[in-house]
């Protein structure tokens, strides 16, 4: 290796390695979110035994944050599958609510024509997440 | 368990890349295991993909799938002691001890943020557990497992990563640990591979490429349990194993890893349709016919695997695509001819480009580029073929998300953001190599061992 090239390497790494450590000693003084997924996911596994073989089930999240609501369905499909969720409840028999579902959630204008079947603990924020199906007309 | 279920294909495409390869010396045999590493991963998603389109029981799969891999790594066992393997270098102390002590120190200050980031997000980044873990966690179903096949976001992604996930979950059970140790596999199977490609030319620039390579940023998606590092590194060792010279095993390697990266991003589709055809008239206008033959029909026996499951894939499956009524809607030719929105995505992409890395005062991307242009003032044709296939694939790449930004249905912004530090993040490596892999190749070949 040419002399420059050893030059360029040297300047190269120091910046590397300065860079590097810098990063990591920003993450290692940053505190650790809480992981919300793993409780939310076990509680949404739970409702395997409840869910019908086939057909689509209806979701409805109930977190206010539009992006939590988002990551709540997804973490719902996660742990549900192979049951196909929806937030459309134009076709579901079932519907879920959660993760921090609770009493008040009956009255979402989103499940009028659902009545409520029972409901698990062990949601987020000390929520709970709740099983809704479609009223016999 | 999940580690013995990662170990026994990566241990058998390991002994396959070692008979292929015939690896002089210990940074050759690293060199092998590297691409063992990530190659058996994405192989093992192939017969389980295919098991579960046969519609066979996922019960049964653990005892196929140990004794596949089981015969595999009994058939490519090579009995003959590698060449040279103990060979006693005959490198001064001093060019070698001084790199590896930095490549050491790199290794583990990205260990210690591969660590802690993994604390951060067990369950890797957004995308990692809404798209590509609940895929797997369909895979992995015993019934239903075509479910994930409904018109949804990104349905028809391939499915390597999903697939060799699902795979680990059937044999070992669920585990959150499974997406992040193939994750972590992956990145540090990308490290390897450059470092040791590197070392046989110069371990200085060995050292400078494992800095460049292991940013913060590109650890930060190694870590994010996302496709885009597993596709990089298909990308990196298609392009490192035809170095320094190309031989039919070494273009069958290089075929197989251009077809696991079709398998893994549609932006590999991209790169398998462009890779292959540069290379193969390349060969036939460099080698004599009957050479250029046999490299050509190596290449295409590599790609051969992940090229029919992926034909399966799109004919069997047919995995439902809303994109391009979406684009059709949306008026491509009237995108296409808008100034202002090309203007909107090159600026994008200049000022997003030149700050990658995650570093606190500049951008790696500046030492790359500087690198890149010193190698272009500097070039030797030896290295050429497998510079060709990194350049080509990552214009490839690149190419195809600039057409995607300037036809896409959605928001153009919310798109570019989403996305552009993935895609930089899937290049890296190849840029990275490429970069450094100019500066030594007639010794490399001169010296191949330590």
């Amino acid at each position: 290796v040419t002399a420059s090239a050893r030059l360029a390497a040297g300047c190269t790494l120091v910046a590397c390695v300065v860079q590097l450590a810098i990063y990591q000693y920003q993450l290692a003084r940053a505190p650790v979110p809480a992981d919300l997924i793993t409780p939310a996911q076990a509680a949404f596994a739970a409702l395997h035994v409840d869910l019908p073989a086939t057909g689509t089930v209806g979701f409805v999240p109930t977190l206010a944050d539009p992006n939590l609501a988002s990551a709540s369905f997804f973490v719902a499909q996660y742990a549900l599958a192979p049951h196909v969720l929806a937030l459309d409840l134009d076709d579901a028999r079932i519907v879920i609510a959660g993760p921090t579902a609770s009493a008040a959630t009956d009255a979402d204008p989103r499940l009028l024509g659902f009545t409520f079947v029972g409901e698990r603990s062990g949601g987020i924020e000390g929520g709970s997440i709740r099983l809704y199906r479609r009223a016999v007309q | 368990v999940t580690a013995l279920a990662l170990t026994l294909p990566i241990l058998a495409t390991t002994l396959a890349a070692r008979r292929l390869m015939r690896p002089v010396g210990w940074v050759q045999f690293v060199e092998c295991a590297a691409i063992g590493a990530g190659l058996g991963i994405g192989l093992s998603s192939i017969p389980f993909f295919l098991w579960r389109l046969l519609e066979l029981p996922v019960r049964t799969y653990p005892i196929v799938d140990g004794a596949l891999w089981g015969v595999v790594a009994v058939l490519a066992y090579d009995r003959r002691r590698p060449a040279d393997m103990a060979a006693r270098s005959t490198t001064r102390v001093a060019t070698w001890a001084l790199p590896l002590v930095v490549t050491a120190l790199i290794l583990f200050l990205s260990a210690l943020v591969v660590n802690a980031r993994l604390a951060h997000v067990p369950h890797g980044e957004w995308d990692a557990w809404a798209y590509w873990q609940v895929r797997a966690s369909f895979l992995a179903a015993p019934e239903g497992w075509r479910n994930t096949f409904r018109p949804f976001t990104g349905s028809d992604y391939p499915l390597m990563l999903p697939a060799a996930v699902a795979r680990v979950w059937t044999i070992a059970g669920y585990s959150a640990a499974a997406p992040a140790v193939i994750s972590v596999l992956f990145t540090m199977s990308t490290a390897a591979l450059l470092i040791a490609s590197l070392w046989k030319s110069a371990p200085l620039l060995a050292a400078t490429g494992a800095g460049l390579l292991l940013v913060p940023e590109f650890l930060y998606h190694g870590t994010g349990q996302c496709a885009d590092v597993p596709l990089g590194f298909f990308l990196l060792t298609s392009a490192v194993v035809l170095f320094p010279g190309t031989t039919v095993r070494r273009a069958c390697i290089a075929g197989a890893a251009i077809g696991l990266a079709a398998w893994t991003k549609n932006e590999g589709l991209v790169v398998a349709a462009t890779v292959p055809a540069v290379l193969a008239a390349v060969m036939w206008r460099r080698e004599a016919p009957a050479m250029a033959r046999r490299l050509i029909a190596g290449l295409l026996m590599g790609l051969a695997p992940a090229t029919i499951v992926l034909v399966l894939y799109h004919v069997v499956i047919d995995p439902p695509s809303d994109l391009p009524a979406l684009v059709a809607d949306a008026g491509p030719l009237g995108k296409l001819l808008d100034v202002s929105r090309h203007r909107t995505i090159w600026r994008f992409i200049a000022s997003h480009t030149a700050q990658w890395g995650l570093w606190a005062l500049f951008s790696p991307v500046w030492f790359v580029a500087a690198w890149t242009v010193a190698g272009a003032i500097r070039r030797d044709t030896s290295t050429s073929l497998s510079i060709l296939a990194a350049r080509t694939a990552a214009l490839a790449i690149l190419t195809g998300t600039y057409v995607v930004y300037v036809l896409t249905p959605h928001d153009l912004a919310w798109h570019m953001q989403t996305s552009w530090t993935r895609i930089v993040a899937q290049v890296w490596p190849v840029a990275v190599w490429t970069s450094l892999a100019w500066v030594e190749p007639i010794r490399a070949r001169a010296r191949p061992g330590l």
